[in-house]
């Protein structure tokens, strides 16, 4: 943490009000009991079956719905769509999925709901579009960040080696597949974790540390179905450093690129060098 | 791989059937899908001025379950007649 908290800028958010200090209190009990509840779910899914994760999500996406409407007055209350979109990931990774289809479609059938949940999200909450660091502001970073992206995919595929879902359909079916992951996987998770749920925990908080550390958290918590918790570690690293660089300056579309490029690579050129 | 599709899920999705993961995961999707028209419409007759935004609110889940209920229906529909 020390070497992250050294990348973000010392500028924080300040959170002022009557009152204020039992409503954070609140609030923190709000992320801490969705955490729990989400962490119980992984666990279920890695340790027994990801049907029964799905449906405690399933349970959490009305119940954090309906408190929006209730807490009107609540700091932490544009946190719980977001909180929702969340709990939607794993009941669509089961529900929208129809197994007899190539794996490669499974990542669309769960990423374009998704990608459309997150603009409804970005729209009710009137997120602007500043904090969702869409503009690029430093190309060189962004650069270098895509290029680290072939390392990480090869540190993840020994840490994981994970059955390709590439099919090799000709070189544009295989260029169709690869854009498949680059955008209903790395762009919609970077966007719900490091373009959404980072920058509304450092709205509601104003704790740039906890942003950070709560949507690597998270994050990582969602990748414990993976089986292997190196790989786990590995990806709470990944978003410590990627939500720290996301603040000192890189775009949403550099750590999408570091992402996609690091999952294209487990799904096709690793594999064929290593496999 | 990634966290919408890990190692868990791939062995949910193989190693059941797609009717025992329609009448659980899908049985539980319109289960609150159901919740969510019931809560959305219960904003529109009692959400005065915040009408659009209580509307919204249900509208962040309700639309992408809806596309996942389409596909269940649709996947359960071609596997009937096929």
């Amino acid at each position: 943490m020390r070497s992250v908290g050294r990348l973000l800028p010392r500028r924080t958010v300040a959170v002022r009000g009557p009152g204020m200090g039992i409503r954070r209190l609140e609030g923190i009990r709000v992320l801490g009991a969705f955490t729990a509840v989400l962490l119980i779910s992984e666990l279920l899914s890695a340790l027994t079956t990801a049907i029964s994760g799905a449906m405690l999500d399933a349970v959490l996406i009305p119940a954090a719905l309906a408190q929006f409407t209730r807490a009107e007055a609540a700091p932490y209350r544009r946190l719980l769509p977001v909180l929702a979109l969340v709990a939607l990931i794993r009941t669509l990774s089961i529900a929208a999925v129809v197994p007899r289809l190539p794996q490669i479609t499974w990542y669309a059938l769960v990423g374009i709901p998704l990608l459309l949940g997150a603009a409804l999200t970005i729209r009710l909450i009137d997120e602007p579009l500043e904090q969702l660091h869409l503009r690029i502001d430093q190309p060189a970073l962004d650069a270098s960040l895509a290029g680290l992206g072939v390392p990480l995919g090869l540190v993840g595929f020994f840490l994981l080696r994970p059955q390709p879902p590439i099919s090799h359909p000709g070189l544009l079916g295989l260029i169709a597949e690869e854009v498949i992951l680059l955008v209903t996987a790395a762009f919609v998770e970077e966007l719900i974790f490091r373009g959404l749920l980072q920058a509304v925990v450092i709205e509601t908080y104003g704790r740039q540390r906890l942003g950070v550390a709560y949507s690597a958290g998270v994050s990582a918590i969602l990748y414990l179905g993976s089986g292997s918790i190196p790989y786990t570690i590995g990806v709470a690293g990944l978003g410590l450093l990627l939500g720290a660089l996301l603040l000192r300056g890189a775009s949403l579309w550099g750590v999408t690129a570091c992402h996609g490029i690091a999952l294209v690579g487990m799904a096709t050129l690793w594999p064929a060098l290593f496999g | 791989m990634t966290s919408t599709v890990t190692a868990s899920t791939i062995s949910a999705l193989t190693s059941n059937t797609y009717e025992t993961l329609s009448t659980t995961v899908g049985l539980a999707v319109v289960i609150v899908l159901c919740v969510l028209l019931l809560q959305r419409e219960l904003a529109r007759v009692f959400g005065g001025e915040r009408l659009i935004t209580l509307i919204r609110a249900f509208d962040v889940a309700l639309l992408p379950l809806l596309m996942a209920f389409l596909v269940i229906v649709t996947a359960r529909l071609a596997e009937l007649l096929g």
